[in-house]
């Protein structure tokens, strides 16, 4: 009976009408569905996680509008470039690429390898210049000058080593060959010779009048570099020089001079002192050159026998022994001036 | 009068026996299924869900309830259903029902 009804529903309005309630049925049964499922995120609290605010969407819309997708650019429209990032030195306040930032700390600010050295060096330079010179600061902070020093502070060191009192002749020797050697060298040095000579320390200084010229410019405050017999100054100026640059410590250096010798005199025996007076004595150039000294005279005849003296400073302790030993037997009084003079004589 | 009553007594009666006929064979558990998949292609579910969402905003996230959405949703969702697919929906039951009387 039932399948009768079916087979002839089509033609039947009031079938339709069952159908189509039939079809609301379901799809009430589907949004009821879409209901409980609505509700449930709403409870859980996950309902307006996978969405946008409204108060964002609004916040950032010319943001979202200028993002660009494209490729070869970021989100932003721009081409990606390499950027240079700029270092405000904190010591010099200049700008500095980063790639050269460090190089320059540690220029500048004493930072890095023997960079305690310079720096050291640098503040007892700014401590005896700055009442005086403070136009000297500027140069003093350019960083050809920490190239050229620590150079010369090595050679110096070399001389050091060489200046104990076992290796004095041999290291007289060098110097008096080299020092004429070097003539027209050293003479390129001249400029760029800083005035240093203030923080170098008394054998230091001593080693560099031994290989140089010294003296000191009015106008650069600088020294002169080259050999001792340098033309541009007189025998006078170094003299002065090394008055001024070695008065601080002489009373100190002066017994040094006279335990170097006494040590040497244990050394050698006291027949052999005799001999060498007695050279000494029969020498009339030694004692010549011995009273020049001694007197200290000005004139141009002195200077003449200073610098062959200075050839000749490559003479060996035994002269010196021996002018020193006729000095002291000759009058306590003028004992003192004597070593004073063999200590401008090296 | 008494026609009509009777005639909606055989209504009522021939939905049962359909819907009786329908649940038996499994074929109303597919049709929903067909039905769901239809009206998510269509974009209803996502249509239906925008409007949820207006309604919680307005009622609040706290005191929403199933009864407040059922009696929101439910006519806007039958609105909304495109034609082609009530249509579709239609043509399957019919032509189940015409296999179910060839039998």
């Amino acid at each position: 009976m039932v399948e009768a009804d079916f087979s002839h529903s089509e033609l039947d309005p009031d079938m339709k009408d069952s159908l189509d309630a039939l079809v609301e049925e379901l799809i009430d049964e589907v949004s009821l569905g879409l209901c409980f499922e609505i509700h449930r995120s709403c409870k859980i609290g996950s309902f307006f996680l996978n969405g946008f605010d409204d108060t964002s969407d609004t916040e950032y819309a010319p943001l979202n509008a200028a993002l660009v997708d494209r490729p070869g650019v970021d989100v932003l429209g721009q081409v990606p470039s390499k950027k240079n990032y700029e270092c405000i030195c904190p010591n010099c306040q200049r700008h500095l690429a980063a790639s050269r930032f460090a190089p320059h700390l540690e220029k500048c600010m004493g930072m890095g390898r023997n960079s305690s050295r310079i720096a050291s060096r640098r503040i007892a330079n700014n401590q005896k210049q700055g009442s005086d010179e403070s136009g000297q600061d500027d140069e003093n902070d350019n960083d050809w000058n920490y190239s050229s020093e620590p150079k010369r502070i090595k050679r110096l060191k070399k001389d050091k080593v060489n200046n104990s009192p076992r290796n004095r002749k041999f290291s007289k020797l060098r110097n008096g060959g080299s020092s004429q050697d070097l003539a027209s060298a050293d003479t390129s040095e001249n400029a760029d010779s800083a005035p240093f000579y203030e923080s170098m320390r008394i054998e230091e200084r001593k080693a560099l009048l031994l290989s140089s010229c010294g003296v000191i410019s009015e106008h650069t405050k600088r020294m002169c570099t080259r050999t001792g017999k340098c033309v541009q100054h007189t025998d006078e100026q170094r003299r002065q020089v090394r008055q001024l640059l070695l008065r601080q410590s002489r009373a100190h250096d002066l017994e040094d001079i006279h335990i170097d010798i006494d040590t040497y005199d244990d050394a050698e025996s006291q027949s052999l002192r005799e001999s060498l007076q007695w050279e000494a004595a029969s020498s009339p150039a030694d004692s010549t050159s011995t009273n020049n000294s001694t007197t200290g005279p000005v004139n141009a005849g002195t200077s003449q026998k200073r610098k062959q003296r200075s050839t000749k400073s490559s003479k060996t302790k035994k002269s010196k022994l021996a002018k020193q030993s006729v000095s002291s037997s000759s009058s306590a009084g003028s004992n003192k001036e004597q070593s004073q003079h063999t200590l401008f004589d090296f | 009068m008494a026609d009509l009553q009777e005639r909606k007594l055989k209504d009522a009666h021939m939905r049962a026996t359909i819907n009786q006929k329908l649940v038996e064979t499994g074929e109303r558990e597919r049709l929903k299924e067909l039905l769901r998949a239809r009206l998510i292609e269509c974009g209803w579910r996502d249509q239906l869900k925008a409007y949820c969402k207006e309604i919680v905003q307005q009622k609040g996230l706290e005191h929403i309830t199933v009864d407040d959405l059922v009696s929101e949703i439910t006519p806007r969702g039958r609105s909304l259903v495109p034609d082609e697919i009530k249509k579709e929906l239609l043509q399957r039951i019919r032509t189940f029902l015409a296999q179910q009387s060839n039998v």
